[in-house]
C-alpha cells in the first residue's frame, strides 16, 4: 500500500464518518421525515406535533387516500356520532406502495404512538411486487435495518440495489432538504398538518370550503390532461409482471397488519375507488389477483378489508382526475369511512 | 496555510459543527412553530387562520406527477 492508497482510504474513511454523523444528527433533530418532494403531506409536521389526545384514526397510503379521505370531515362525523372530539391524521406519501405505507406506519403510528384505528389504503398497483415506483418507495422510506431485506429482494427482482443504499445517505439528504426549506413554498401543506390533520381537502369552515373550490377550479383541466397522459400508460407502467406473492409490498402489508395487531390497533384495509375510465385500464386478471390476495391477508391478521371500488363510486363527477376524488367525492367518502369506524371507537 | 492533514481535519470538523448547529436551531424553531400553532388552536378553540391558497410551486409539482 503506497501513499496514494492510504490517502484514498483516508478520504473514504472521512466520507463514512461524515455520513454517519449526518445520519445521527438528522435523526436526533427529528428530521427523519423531511422529504425531497413535499407534496402531498408535510410528514415532518405530522410526525412531530404532539396531539392533545391519543390519535383515534391514522391514515396511511398514497395520493388516492390523500385526496379521498379528509381528516377534518372524518373527525366532524366521528365527533357527532361519539359525542366527543376525535383526532384523525393522515400521513400519505407520493406514489406509495404498501411498502412505503408500512414504513410510514412503523415510524409514525406504532408502539407508544399507536392509534386506536389504522386505515390503510390499498390498490392493485400498491401491492404489485413490480411496483412502478418501488425504487422511489425504498429510497424514500427504508431504514438501515431494512437494507438486508432490500438487497435480497434486489437480487431477484427489478429493484435496483442502489435504492437499497439510500438510508446511508439520507441523513445528508434530509439536512440539505431541510435547510433549503422547500416547505416554505408549500405553506398550505403545513397548514393542513397543523389544523386539519393532513389530506388535500378540509371541511367545516368557510375558508376550507373556499380553498377546496379554488383548488378544484384550478384543476378543471386535470381530468382531460390525465386521460391523455396517464391512462394510456397505466397498463404498461403499473401492471407489468403483476404479482403480489414474493414481492416487497405484499410482505410489508402483512408486516403492517401483524404489528398493528400486536399493538392492539384495529385496521381497516381500504380499497378506494377509481373512476370507471381508470378502472377500464386495470387488467382484469391483475385486479382479480389483488382481490383474491388482499381480503384473506387482512382476515389472517384480524383486519377488515373493505372494497369501495364499486360502480356507485366510479362516476366522473366525483373525481378531479381519473383516479383521485375531488372535494365533493372526498366529503362523501370520508363520511362513508366514518360510518364504518364509529363502532370501533365507541 | 492549512496544509497539514491535522489542520484540514480541524477545519472540516468546525464547518460540520457549524452546519449541525445551524440545523439544530432551525429544527427547533420549526418544531416550536408547528407545536405552538397547533396548541393555540386546540387550547383556545378559536378557528385557525384561513388556509393559504395552494401555491404555484405545489401546482407545478402536481402537474409533473
Amino acid at each position: 500500500m503506497d501513499n496514494t492508497d492510504r490517502r484514498g482510504l483516508g478520504l473514504l474513511g472521512w466520507l463514512v464518518v461524515w455520513l454517519g454523523c449526518a445520519h445521527a444528527v438528522s435523526g436526533a433533530l427529528g428530521l427523519r421525515w423531511v422529504q425531497e418532494v413535499e407534496w402531498p403531506t408535510d410528514l415532518l409536521a405530522i410526525g412531530e406535533i404532539e396531539r392533545a389526545a391519543r390519535v383515534d384514526v391514522a391514515i396511511v397510503g398514497s395520493s388516492r387516500s390523500h385526496y379521498g379521505l379528509a381528516p377534518s370531515a372524518i373527525d366532524a362525523c366521528l365527533g357527532h356520532a361519539l359525542g366527543r372530539p376525535t383526532v384523525t391524521i393522515a400521513a400519505n406519501r407520493l406514489a406509495a406502495s404498501s411498502y412505503a405505507a408500512d414504513l410510514v406506519a412503523r415510524g409514525l403510528f406504532s408502539g407508544e404512538r399507536a392509534p386506536r384505528v389504522l386505515v390503510v389504503e390499498v390498490a392493485p398497483e400498491s401491492l404489485n411486487g413490480h411496483h412502478f415506483e418501488l425504487d422511489y418507495n425504498v429510497g424514500a422510506t427504508a431504514e438501515l435495518e431494512d437494507v438486508p431485506e432490500c438487497l435480497a429482494a434486489a437480487a431477484h427482482g427489478p429493484l435496483r440495489a442502489g435504492a437499497c443504499l439510500r438510508p446511508f445517505t439520507r441523513g445528508v439528504e434530509n439536512l440539505a432538504f431541510f435547510l433549503h426549506r422547500p416547505l416554505t413554498e408549500h405553506a398550505h401543506i403545513t397548514w393542513m398538518a397543523r389544523y386539519a390533520g393532513g389530506g388535500q381537502y378540509c371541511f367545516g369552515t368557510p375558508g376550507c370550503e373556499a380553498r377546496n373550490a379554488q383548488y378544484d377550479a384550478r384543476h378543471a383541466g386535470r381530468w382531460q390532461t390525465r386521460v391523455e397522459r396517464v391512462l394510456p400508460k397505466v397498463r404498461r407502467e403499473r401492471f407489468v409482471d403483476y404479482h403480489i406473492e414474493g414481492g416487497l409490498p405484499g410482505a410489508h402489508l402483512e408486516a403492517l397488519l401483524a404489528r398493528a395487531k400486536a399493538d392492539g390497533v384495529r385496521v381497516l384495509v381500504l380499497n378506494l375507488p377509481v373512476s370507471a375510465a381508470y378502472q377500464a385500464e386495470v387488467p382484469e386478471a391483475a385486479y382479480e389477483t389483488f382481490l383474491a390476495w388482499t381480503a384473506p391477508a387482512a382476515a389472517r391478521h384480524g383486519a377488515t378489508f373493505v372494497d369501495l371500488n364499486v360502480p356507485e363510486w366510479q362516476a366522473r363527477d366525483l373525481y378531479v382526475d381519473p383516479d383521485h376524488l375531488d372535494a365533493g367525492g372526498a366529503e362523501r367518502m370520508s363520511a362513508a369511512v366514518c360510518e364504518r369506524l364509529v363502532g370501533w371507537l365507541r | 496555510m492549512m496544509s497539514s492533514p491535522r489542520n484540514q481535519a480541524a477545519v472540516a470538523l468546525v464547518l460540520a459543527a457549524a452546519l449541525f448547529g445551524y440545523a439544530a436551531v432551525q429544527a427547533r424553531r420549526t418544531h416550536a412553530e408547528n407545536q405552538a400553532a397547533y396548541d393555540a388552536w386546540v387550547r383556545t378553540g378559536v378557528a385557525p387562520p384561513a388556509p393559504p391558497a395552494v401555491s404555484g410551486a405545489t401546482l407545478a409539482v402536481q402537474e409533473r406527477l
